[in-house]
């Protein structure tokens, strides 16, 4: 069944993309500014995650002015998706443990796009054509 | 100190908010404070003695933080949506906080008077020797952010006298809630 345009998942995701865009307006001194470039990034990611995989919406965080993180919290593990420039940096934890596993991804491809967001356990969507998402 | 010792960690809204968008690790920016160490200001529970000890620390900081953006703006900040408010703490436990193993940085937990504030601490991230590129150490900061993230536990919520005018818009700002189970006391 298609997702509704005002679906809980939809608004999520719609309200991640506006934050990073003014995020990336904010005076560089601001806590919560990301430079332009990264700010772009990633909302092409965010964007293919939301058109073309069944993946819940992330929740986010910057990181030091030049990058963003994102974030899928469950009662086990936690996912961080860092995103800087052209650089992926994947961690997966367990939180109680804190056992972590890290990978170093980049995205120059919608193909390398493709297989780490199969490695976050998002099935892509039946409808999806991910060789045509819009990647930098 | 012990390591049942607590450390808090103040809720400045909206300078660092988590939220339906932003996630908890927002509430645990670390600072650059010179070229290679990193560092989260927290305060110590003993030193403040009791809740509302650590609540009025609190409060002075968002009145310093008010009167820096006012000397920077030449006007006072906008109530609620610019001013810095303090909404309450989390609390963290030191031997937890200290039990967090990193491969690039080794955390400290130093001892940092600041604007008068005795009880002021800083967990600190120092690098370890040997080769890492800035890349893996930037990642393993953002990584640090969120293990620090599982030792928090609360909040403690407070609305200060001084905004008593906003308490209405302040209290329905959702928080995230950690069990205290979460400090992980012996």
């Amino acid at each position: 069944m298609p997702e509704r345009p005002n679906g809980d998942r939809s608004i999520r995701f719609a309200k991640l993309l506006e934050t990073i865009r003014r995020m990336a307006r904010l005076p560089e001194h601001d806590d919560f500014y990301i430079d332009a470039k990264t700010a772009a990034n990633s909302e092409a990611i965010v964007a293919v995650l939301w058109n073309n995989f069944e993946l819940d919406a992330p929740k986010m965080f910057p990181h030091e002015g030049d990058s963003l993180v994102l974030t899928w919290d469950s009662t086990v593990l936690k996912r961080l998706l860092t995103i800087a420039d052209e650089d992926l940096d994947l961690l997966e934890m367990n939180k109680k443990s804190k056992v972590r596993c890290e990978q170093e991804l980049s995205f120059k491809s919608p193909d390398d796009l493709k297989n780490w967001i199969m490695q976050l356990g998002g099935l892509p969507s039946a409808k999806s054509d991910i060789s045509a998402a819009d990647v930098p | 100190m012990f390591p049942n010792d607590l450390l808090c960690r103040s809720i400045l809204f909206p300078k660092s908010w988590p939220n339906d968008v932003f996630d908890i690790e927002a509430l645990l920016r670390l600072d650059s404070v010179d070229k290679n160490v990193h560092a989260l200001s927290v305060a110590s529970r003993y030193l403040l003695e009791t809740v509302d000890g650590a609540h009025k620390y609190g409060c002075r900081a968002a009145v310093a933080g008010n009167k820096r953006l006012e000397e920077k703006n030449q006007r006072p900040p906008a109530p609620v949506a610019e001013a810095i408010h303090y909404l309450g703490f989390y609390d963290m436990r030191y031997g937890a906080v200290t039990d967090i193993s990193l491969n690039y940085y080794e955390i400290q937990i130093r001892w940092r008077f600041e604007n008068g504030e005795d009880a002021h601490f800083q967990i600190e991230l120092h690098p370890k020797s040997g080769d890492s590129t800035e890349r893996q150490r930037k990642a393993e900061r953002a990584a640090a952010r969120a293990l620090l993230a599982t030792c928090l536990a609360g909040p403690y919520r407070h609305i200060c006298a001084c905004d008593e005018a906003f308490r209405q818009d302040l209290e329905t700002i959702e928080m995230t809630e950690f069990a205290f189970e979460q400090l992980g006391m012996i």
